[in-house]
């Protein structure tokens, strides 16, 4: 499973959140796979910003893990690589548990980083909600 | 939301949206009973008046009630809506998309509060859900500005910017929804801080780019191919 958030800018100055949930199928890792390389099937989407390609991403935050994965051991893991990352600079790129982790943002979005990674998280909640 | 204000609401959506408000009693001349529950609709021509009328039926005890006795109701017609008055008509005509968004927030997530406010010289509302609120600014030109209201110290850009009002209403779900309450990562992410920073300047050492050189790429379903390239 592969669920990402994106907030994105378009030419016309709208701005919101993007998400897309790819499932990888019963597949077993040593390690879960850089998107680049195996994002997996797209199976949904969540548009807030409807004209999609070529927008400006901001920030945006990345989990891959098993698709089988409760949300509940996701959220324990990720918990996990805020609190090892968070005195590093961004980006933030770690594998937890069985899950990969990334998160970027804007120095403008650095600010109210909290907040940044909330909502993209919230967004990545809502797309795999089934 | 005031009662006051909270009637007219309703009044305006039960008149098909019409600009409705409380006379001001300072502005009329003379004295009667009811001076000082006197409500005004504008946009009615005479042959609509008597149907605008029986459509108040519905909550008029309630009006009364509230209001403390008859409500007396004062009709302007378009012409001398537009004439007398265009100011006031021309902000609520401007603010329509905010009221019908505000609208379908109510009718979405039950149990929010909705209070219609000033930011910035602009149109807005408030949105409190649980222990979680939002403001939506509306502006003919940018659309929907929505900013959930935390960290008020940090002046920052609005969390979301739509024009489109059911982009907006899901965003707005996304935020406030029950199930939101769920996921909230913000008392977990609370006591968290960020490299320490520089004593000249509080960025210093946040080594984060101005742009992380991304574009997003239309995907459909089923593809194998990630939503993001490099711009």
């Amino acid at each position: 499973m592969y669920v990402t958030a994106h907030r994105v800018r378009t030419h016309l100055l709208e701005e919101g959140i993007n998400a897309y949930l790819y499932m990888h199928g019963s597949s077993l890792w040593p390690e879960p796979p850089e998107p680049e390389e195996d994002p997996g099937s797209l199976a949904n989407m969540l548009f807030t910003i409807d004209a999609v390609g070529g927008n400006h991403v901001r920030s945006y935050l990345d989990i891959v893990g098993p698709d089988e994965a409760p949300w509940s051991t996701i959220k324990l893991f990720f918990l996990q690589f805020v609190m090892a990352m968070q005195r590093r600079p961004f980006p933030w790129k770690c594998v937890a548990g069985p899950c990969l982790f990334r998160i970027d943002m804007e120095l403008p979005l650095v600010r109210s980083w909290r907040n940044e990674v909330d909502l993209l998280y919230r967004a990545c909640v809502t797309i795999h909600r089934p | 939301m005031s009662a006051r204000a909270e009637i007219l609401q309703r009044i305006a959506e039960l008149l098909d949206g019409r600009p409705v408000r409380w006379a001001d009693p300072s502005r009329f001349i003379g004295d009667y009973d009811g001076r000082d529950r006197t409500l005004e609709v504008f946009n009615a021509d005479a042959h609509e008046q008597r149907g605008l009328l029986r459509s108040m039926r519905p909550i008029r005890e309630e009006l009364e009630a509230m209001a403390g006795g008859p409500v007396v109701v004062i009709f302007h017609t378009r012409a001398e809506s537009s004439r007398l008055h265009s100011g006031f008509v021309t902000a609520h005509e401007d603010a329509a998309p905010l009221r019908d968004l505000a609208r379908r927030i109510r009718e979405r997530l039950f149990g929010s509060t909705i209070e219609f406010v000033r930011a910035g010289g602009k149109n807005g509302v408030q949105v409190e859900l649980g222990n979680r609120s939002l403001t939506i600014v509306w502006d003919r030109q940018t659309g929907f500005d929505i900013r959930l209201d935390i960290e008020p110290f940090v002046d920052r850009d609005p969390d979301f910017r739509i024009s489109d009002g059911e982009r907006a209403l899901l965003s707005v779900s996304m935020l406030l929804a029950e199930e939101a309450k769920d996921v909230a990562l913000a008392d977990e992410l609370e006591g968290l801080v960020l490299p320490e920073p520089g004593a000249a300047n509080p960025d210093a050492n946040i080594d984060a780019p101005p742009s992380l050189g991304f574009e997003d790429q239309i995907v459909g379903q089923g593809m194998k191919q990630p939503p993001r390239t490099a711009a």
